[in-house]
């Protein structure tokens, strides 16, 4: 069986080409420091790697397989009269958070 | 905690996503090369935990690579580190530039469901190790980040209140203060770190309630095995302890530690968990009584902490276990085992778990266990494909293919099930049902468990209370397993002479005799040592949920006679093992208090 790409470089270019996730940016972070080298102190250079976490919360709120577990809205549980915690959704910080959204509406 | 300020900006109708960031740094080169990788993991509050837990169901998602440097540029050690911390905050801050504004005004986004919300995304939760909790809340790591706690006082017990708890504003006055090059009392007081934080522009978030419980570093590693285990190991001995552990019976399900646990140098969590199974019953009778008590009370802590659903019961004795501990604690000082417990930010920890389990839901869902898991994926795996050289770039890339290949791999699935006519009906509508919410919101109650009344914030101001239909699924303790056996027999055509001598059962024909007449009073024939059987030497009982949990549990019962290797050396021991059978039904098993009948009998053989 052949293959539909000539090399690899191709076959990255149609990987590329499909769609994917949030894409990357690349920020340069710089620090100066106060090791003087030639008269100048000396600046590092790094990388810092990211992606938007908006997009990214868009996608994972957005993905229809987590339809069924997911909560959109706080709860408060009881068993035999025993306030219950469990998810995220069924604690006090959520549940203040939204009541603190509504009485201010 | 102050949510008066929420009130200028949210409209109605807001749906909040609680953000949890995670943070690590970790060793990506194994032999030399000091490479390390130091990713930012996000995911939601509203998936539940059970699908965040799973990394192969990509509910976290990496949204940042932090720069690790030693900053060298800087002569002074302190200046270096001061630096060191800034830089992770103003990285921080660029990552969660785009938080503050869709936080305060929210973002209409199409959801799961396929409906449209204003989701305002809320930092909840930062899930790291005490080093890096200490980092993100500007505090010393001599003290705690959750409250004000001095250091010397750290190896209390103390309740939790709004005045001991730490408050952002204060701390914000305090850095700030320090930065400007002043003195700040506060800042002096709380021991604060000279850093500008990331969280300062975040809406609604309360950087120091966000710490939730962390299993793995502040309990299992932390508490249990760098201290309990090594504090009961000094008590002991060490020869004493692994003896201890050499002696004890094999059991399924249980590790046999046969060659002791002074040697291991490399802990798993795994393997701590396993310890802690059979802690107890090595320690009891050979350390001060008040030990012993101790550390029963941690080890009672540790697996309540490990509920997946807590009633204020639990929490309650999850306190009492704490406090019992603090109690009996004193003997560790008087034997000299432990010179001071402030020294222990764990311990401290500790005590807060009740007040953030409250808040933020069990501690299952914060363990720093998934982004141990997910280092693999993200930062190791990327790594190893890269050629070493600017690798974060190369990392990036692979991820964001690998990612493109996943989303081909799903699509290229949702079409094959759909040229298959019948099947588009379901799948489809699961994956893209149009229903609101609302409507299969009690079809999606957990089947295991029944909730008396659950109170929902509906979108609007107004609380619904649903109660729940049944409440015939409450949890029994009774056991009730099934029996699987294996289709063919370990040995065929056993005589009863072979059983009673090689399997050691020595009355086997004899009672054999007997429960046929019970059985069969009618019987003609008699079993003799000369009639032969087949015999099997394990089976399984499945449980279909246990009293601490809903999920599926299996046992395996044994009964392996020793074998012999064909030098007629000792192949393999014997292995036997304890059951507990129920021979009158009638009776309530061990839900009711009634008297329990139960015979207990050393498994010879199966026939």
């Amino acid at each position: 069986m052949c293959s539909p790409w000539k090399n690899n470089r191709e076959f990255f270019e149609t990987v590329d080409s499909l769609p994917h996730g949030p894409s990357w940016q690349r920020i340069p972070v710089t620090k100066k420091g106060d090791l003087v080298a030639n008269g100048d102190p000396q600046i590092e250079e790094m990388e810092l790697w990211m992606r938007d976490p908006l997009e990214c919360i868009k996608d994972l709120i957005g993905n229809p397989l987590f339809k069924k577990v997911m909560k959109y809205k706080p709860e408060r549980h009881w068993r035999r009269g025993k306030r219950v915690y469990s998810e995220m959704w069924t604690g006090d910080w959520w549940w203040k958070m939204q009541v603190g959204i509504h009485v201010c509406a | 905690m102050k949510f008066t300020f929420i009130k200028k900006h949210l409209k109605k109708g807001a749906t909040i996503a609680p953000l949890i960031i995670a943070s690590d740094k970790t060793q990506l080169s194994t032999f030399g090369g000091d490479k390390s990788a130091w990713p930012v993991y996000l995911t939601i509050g509203n998936i539940a935990k059970s699908i965040r837990r799973q990394p192969s169901k990509h509910a976290t998602v990496l949204i940042g690579y932090i720069p690790v440097s030693k900053l060298e540029i800087f002569t002074d050690e302190t200046q270096q580190r001061n630096e060191g911390w800034q830089l992770f905050h103003d990285c921080m801050e660029k990552i969660t530039a785009s938080l503050v504004k869709a936080g305060k005004e929210g973002v209409l986004m199409t959801c799961a469901d396929s409906q449209l919300r204003r989701v305002h995304p809320i930092l909840a939760s930062y899930v790291a190790d005490f080093p890096e909790q200490s980092l993100v809340s500007c505090t010393q790591q001599s003290r705690c980040p959750i409250c004000k706690v001095s250091f010397h006082d750290r190896g209390h017990l103390n309740s939790d209140t709004i005045d001991t708890l730490r408050d952002m504003g204060e701390t914000l006055e305090g850095v700030n203060v320090t930065i400007s090059g002043h003195y700040s009392a506060i800042a002096d007081e709380q021991g604060l770190r000279p850093t500008k934080p990331f969280w300062e522009q975040l809406p609604y978030a309360n950087i120091h309630q966000c710490f939730a419980p962390d299993l793995l570093h502040q309990v299992h590693k932390g508490i249990f095995k760098d201290h309990l285990v090594k504090w009961c190991q000094t008590l002991i001995g060490a020869d004493e302890l692994n003896a201890r552990f050499r002696a004890m019976s094999h059991h399924h399900g249980v590790r046999d530690f046969h060659k002791g646990i002074s040697h291991i140098s490399q802990w798993t969590g795994r393997e701590i968990k396993e310890l802690e199974k059979v802690f107890i019953p090595a320690i009891a009778g050979s350390m001060p009584a008040d030990a012993v008590k101790a550390a029963c009370a941690l080890l009672d802590f540790i697996y309540l902490a490990h509920y997946p659903i807590m009633d204020n019961s639990i929490l309650l004795r999850l306190e009492a276990a704490l406090q019992k501990f603090h109690d009996h604690k004193q003997v560790f000082i008087d034997t000299g085992v432990c010179k001071a417990f402030h020294t222990i930010p764990k311990l401290h920890m500790l005590q807060h778990f009740t007040f953030n389990i409250r808040n933020l839901g069990t501690p299952d869902g914060y363990s720093t266990e998934s982004p141990e898991r997910l280092h693999i994926d993200f930062a190791k795996l990327g790594y190893r494909a890269s050629n070493r050289n600017d690798a974060t770039q190369q990392m990036a890339i692979w991820l964001q293919r690998q990612e493109a290949m996943k989303c081909h791999e799903a699509y290229l699935l949702w079409r094959s099930t759909q040229n298959q006519g019948l099947e588009v009906e379901t799948i489809a509508s699961n994956l893209f049902d149009n229903e609101p919410p609302d409507s299969d919101a009690n079809k999606d109650e957990d089947d295991s468990l029944s909730f008396d009344k659950i109170q929902e914030l509906a979108d609007g101001v107004e609380t619904v209370s649903v109660d729940a239909t049944s409440n015939s699924a409450i949890l029994s303790a009774h056991p009730v397993p099934s029996v699987h056996l294996a289709k063919k027999p370990r040995y065929r055509n056993c005589t009863g002479t072979i059983i009673s001598t090689h399997h050691l059962a020595p009355d086997f024909t004899h009672e054999v005799n007997r429960y046929l007449t019970t059985t069969f009073p009618n019987r003609r024939f008699t079993v003799t040592d000369y009639d032969t059987f087949n015999v099997w030497t394990r089976f399984h009982l499945d449980h279909p949920q246990t009293a601490v949990s809903a999920d599926p549990c299996r046992e395996l019962i044994r009964c392996t006679p020793t074998t012999r290797n064909s030098n007629a050396r000792r192949g393999r021991n014997a292995e036997y093992d304890n059951v507990l059978v129920l021979t009158d039904h009638s009776a309530d098993g061990l839900k009711s208090e009634s008297l329990m009948i139960f015979s207990a009998c050393k498994l010879a053989y199966i026939t």
